[in-house]
């Protein structure tokens, strides 16, 4: 056999080796006995470098198995940044529900290498294998709260279907490394074309292994049950930064990589897209429970956010990642408003706005956002995206999906109806710490602010 | 409690101390600003600009007031009111008239990715609109003055920002910066509707919230599809390309959802009672005065202008929905049994008499449509500031709750007979040049349509007199004797409230050149340009 000689230049996966040393020392410190408060704000402040050092570290590595372009900083400053927010977010909680801390941080950063790693995947397997390093970590965040039940339940739930997923997804990969010999992409899309029956098998069967893990319309069963039943802190973590990971992957894989099958892929994404933005509106119209509500919110908004890969351009691509950082902020937000307010039954968000002006207004900005009503972020971020369906010839498209972002302003504001304008029904009590202050006031400045001066975003 | 009583008793050294404050600053700012007003043009002062911003500085600076501290509020809301008045008289003073063009042009770039602009400027036919906006907002706040007793802070906000957001449609000169302000103002006043209304507020707020909510989407596609074909935002661009007249057709229907709803025209009209009826005193004072003339402006601003070919293709259609809506709405209005929801419903028949003005396409008629939106934002602003007066005593609306008011409120009588006979259309008040315009326009377009208009002016006669009839002069219900008693007749306060109104009712009737001067320019440059266009294929 032939092994070619590849240059391994681990310069350009420094920040994830560093990050790995870093979760490492977290995990080892339970034995230890270290203050919450130390190790949450040192890997805050270490997240942080790392937002300073990732762009300088564009690249290859391991010959093209690793690739570090733009795009991927990009996303991995979205994801690191999103890691911050979710730790100032756990830490409150944490703190009430006594969980155990170290693990539960090194969980996260672990699951935050495997997205990062992802993004940068440009091979078969090393992206099978973070894929799964971030899904693994995220199947026991799940069920960290290891006496309650909905945890331990939506946890089964999330392996089960989540092992089911891998499996297609790997199954996929199998087929398509049967049909070309090989597991690089770049090689991979110069062999594909003699292969065609085997290769289009297994491009369906890696693309419903990615759709399980966005949760689109018909692969979303787990997600309102898991987002539910997960301890708060981690359904805001998994609602939105695995999203972040996977999307960026599957666009980077079929913008790039599979473009001369877009007319395949995109009409297959069309119907989940439209299946998508359909179930995920209509069900979120009658949820009682605000987590359920936000999880069927956020599956509608993967059928938003897929219209931009359909488009099949590299602007279309680059509208989703931007799309990605807002959501970020918005539903990191929102999740980190219900553990504030610590309460998940929509009824009881009564009266809020009487007892925690702040919060309320907070949770209104979260709530616009999410609907698409300028002047906030989430209204410019749509619009980029559909803008560039309508470039792309989906006026139609767009159509749908605008008289959906319709359908949503009722379950949205619903929640500002409840803050604003009913009677409380009993006074809530709030948790309240510094770190939950911090990540709700940056999520709500973040998105007026990019909301009013979109130049920094686009 | 006798109210008198009541504000003497409010008015202790503090409150004195708010008082010649707030006049001082009225006095400075107000001083200054005149004396730039004059020089406004050659000086380049970013005076439109500062009429948006301004509102918006002062909606926050009420946000962090301590909520205690009621009467500061209250006078700090009426001090930013009346300043921003006073910072729209230059727009009135400099304005040239004898031009078509844009004015007090402001450009900036805002989104240089997009090649999307900050950019503003007004014509005549905006003119007008900010002042009125500027000139309600401030009676919405005194108005409120007794009538919000909760959340006080953040009504004045919402008031301001929405504003803000309403002055910053009729200026924006780019139809994305135009979509983010009028998407923006639902928010403030879905609070305003929601929050502060009636007893069925919330169903209100979300179905005006909804409705307006699905137009405006439409919309939004229909501007990303222009942007994408012209490549470009700026309006007075979009207005110069010639599109295809299939793609033309489209669109026109994509603005028309947008905008019928806002108007609204039949079919599309019912959010429009609901909102009226459960908002409170200010929140229909503002529907009614500017922000249901946001659609009849979008259809000057855009309808017309860009799509001209699919504009003289739906001329029939569009005049005859809006003479369903004149004659409908008022029908409606005879059947009615609450005092705002009747005024709101007079409403949907007024505004079909500006709809059916505007699409005439000459210059009557148009003439007409745009003062007879100006005549109907401040006739109907004046009855809901009416309405207003008499809920806050009696807290009905039932009109066979009320009768012989006249007897114990002679005062409100004779303001609410002026303002009903403004409603009417009489001669001499401002409803009467508007009415008669826009059915001279329409008798040049389509004979029909001016005869079937023309009889909805009797039917409205009939409602308006017949409710002013039952109100004011029939029996006196002794329960609402007894209501009325520590309250007297109109206040100071209110006096000043409803007094501009009267004012501006009887400047438009008898010497309405003071305004139709402003828009004669820019309608012929739309008729002219619509006609040339138009007749192009």
């Amino acid at each position: 056999m032939n092994i070619p000689q590849i240059s391994l230049n681990f310069t350009a996966l420094l920040p994830e080796i560093v990050l790995t040393a870093f979760a490492s020392v977290i995990l080892l410190t339970g034995l230890l006995k270290i203050r919450n408060e130390i190790l949450v704000w040192s890997s805050v402040i270490f997240l942080l470098i790392l937002v300073l050092i990732v762009p300088g570290f564009e690249g290859k590595a391991f010959g093209e198995m690793f690739l570090n372009d733009f795009l991927a900083v990009y996303l991995k400053l979205i994801i690191i940044i999103g890691t911050v927010l979710s730790l100032l977010v756990f830490n409150s909680y944490l703190k009430e529900k006594l969980i155990l801390l170290n693990e539960s941080i090194a969980l996260i950063l672990f699951s935050a290498l495997g997205m990062m790693l992802l993004v940068s995947a440009r091979e078969l397997i090393s992206f099978f294998v973070s894929f799964e390093l971030m899904s693994l970590s995220i199947y026991v965040l799940v069920g960290i709260r290891r006496y309650d039940k909905r945890s331990n339940e939506a946890a089964v739930k999330y392996f089960m279907l989540g092992g089911v997923s891998s499996a297609i997804m790997l199954f996929g990969i199998a087929s398509l490394y049967g049909a070309t010999n090989t597991t690089d992409f770049s090689v991979l899309i110069k062999a594909l074309s003699n292969h065609v029956v085997l290769a289009y098998t297994g491009l369906g069967l890696f693309i419903i292994g990615l759709c399980f893990k966005i949760a689109l319309v018909p692969f979303h069963m787990w997600a309102p049950d898991v987002y539910e039943g997960a301890p708060t802190p981690v359904t805001a973590f998994i609602s939105t930064l695995p999203k972040v990971a996977v999307l960026g992957a599957f666009g980077r894989i079929l913008i790039e990589i599979f473009k001369d099958y877009y007319i395949d892929w995109s009409s297959f994404l069309i119907v989940l897209s439209i299946a998508t933005m359909v179930m995920g509106n209509l069900f979120a119209l009658v949820q009682r429970n605000i987590k359920r509500m936000l999880a069927y919110s956020s599956i509608a908004h993967a059928g938003y956010i897929i219209i931009g890969l359909i488009v099949g351009t590299q602007t279309g691509f680059n509208a989703v990642v931007v799309y990605l950082l807002i959501y970020t902020f918005m539903n990191i937000g929102a999740f980190a408003m219900v553990i504030a307010f610590n309460e998940e039954d929509i009824e009881s968000y009564k009266g809020l706005h009487r007892f925690h002006p702040a919060l309320a207004l907070a949770m209104l900005i979260f709530m616009f956002s999410l609907t698409g009503v300028p002047p906030t972020a989430g209204f410019i971020v749509k619009f980029n995206i559909l803008l560039q369906a309508v470039r792309g010839g989906f006026t139609w498209l767009v159509v749908i999906a605008v008289l959906f972002t319709v359908v949503s302003a009722y379950y949205y504001l619903r929640i500002v109806m409840y803050m604003y304008m009913k009677e409380p029904v009993k006074s809530p009590v709030p948790i309240y710490s510094k770190d939950l202050e911090i990540a709700i006031v940056i999520c709500a400045t973040g998105i007026i602010l990019f909301g009013i001066l979109p130049v920094f975003l686009i | 409690m006798h109210e008198d009583a009541v504000i003497k008793n409010d008015i202790n050294t503090e409150l004195r101390k708010h008082l010649l404050i707030s006049l001082l600053l009225i006095g400075l700012f107000g001083g200054a600003i005149l004396m730039f007003g004059a020089a406004v043009n050659n000086l380049h002062f970013p005076v439109l600009s500062t009429l948006i911003f301004f509102p918006i500085t002062g909606a926050a600076f009420i946000a962090v007031l301590p909520r205690q501290k009621e009467e500061l509020i209250k006078f700090s809301a009426l001090a930013i009111s009346i300043i921003e008045f006073v910072l729209s008289i230059p727009l009135y003073i400099s304005f040239n008239k004898a031009t078509y063009e844009m004015q007090f042009r402001e450009e900036y770039l805002w989104i240089p990715q997009w090649g999307i602009k900050f950019s503003l400027g007004v014509d005549g036919i905006s003119v007008l609109f900010i002042l009125l906006s500027s000139l309600l907002t401030i009676l919405c706040v005194t108005v409120s003055w007794r009538e919000i007793d909760k959340k006080i802070k953040e009504f004045y906000s919402a008031v301001l920002l929405t504003h803000s957001a309403m002055i910053g449609v009729f200026m924006s000169l780019d139809i994305f910066l135009f979509y983010i302000f009028w998407e923006a103002m639902l928010i403030p006043m879905y609070l305003i509707i929601g929050v502060w209304g009636g007893p069925r507020r919330i169903y209100s707020a979300i179905k005006f919230f909804l409705y307006t909510f699905v137009g405006s989407v439409l919309m939004l596609v229909g501007i990303m599809v222009l942007y994408l074909h012209t490549g470009t935002s700026d309006i007075l661009t979009l207005m110069k390309t010639s599109y295809p007249y299939k793609m033309q057709l489209w669109l026109f229907w994509a603005f028309f959802a947008a905008f019928a709803v806002k108007v609204p025209m039949w079919p599309v009209h019912t959010w429009l009672p609901d909102a009226h009826t459960e908002a409170p005193t200010a929140g229909s004072v503002i529907l009614a005065g500017i922000l249901i003339k946001m659609g009849a402006y979008g259809f000057l601003r855009f309808n017309l202008p860009i799509f001209p070919e699919a504009t003289l293709a739906m001329k029939p259609f569009m005049m005859i929905l809006s003479v369903i809506a004149i004659i409908y709405g008022a029908l409606i209005c005879l059947v009615q049994k609450d005092l705002k929801r009747l005024i709101a419903y007079s409403s949907v028949s007024h505004m079909g008499f500006v709809t059916l003005g505007i699409f005439t396409l000459n210059q009557q008629g148009i003439q007409g449509g745009i003062l007879q939106m100006i005549n109907h934002g401040i006739v109907t602003g004046a009855l809901f500031l009416c309405v207003g007066i008499v809920y806050q005593r009696t807290h009905t609306r039932q009109i066979a709750y009320y009768g012989g008011v006249a007897t114990v409120m002679p005062a409100y009588s004779a303001f609410f007979m002026a303002f009903t006979l403004a409603s009417i259309g009489l001669p001499g008040t401002n409803g009467f040049i508007g009415e008669f315009l826009i059915l001279l326009g329409a008798f040049k377009a389509w004979k029909l349509m001016c005869v079937l208009a023309a009889t909805a002016l009797i039917i409205g006669a009939a409602y308006m007199l017949w409710l002013y009839q039952r109100v004011f002069f029939e029996k006196t219900n002794p329960e609402f004797l007894h209501h009325i008693q520590g309250y007297g007749d109109l206040n100071a306060r209110e006096m000043f409230t409803l007094f501009p109104l009267l004012v501006a009712v009887l400047w438009i009737g008898f010497y309405p050149n003071a305004f139709l001067s402003f828009i004669d320019q820019s309608v012929k440059e739309l008729i002219n340009h619509v006609m040339t266009q138009g007749a192009m294929r």
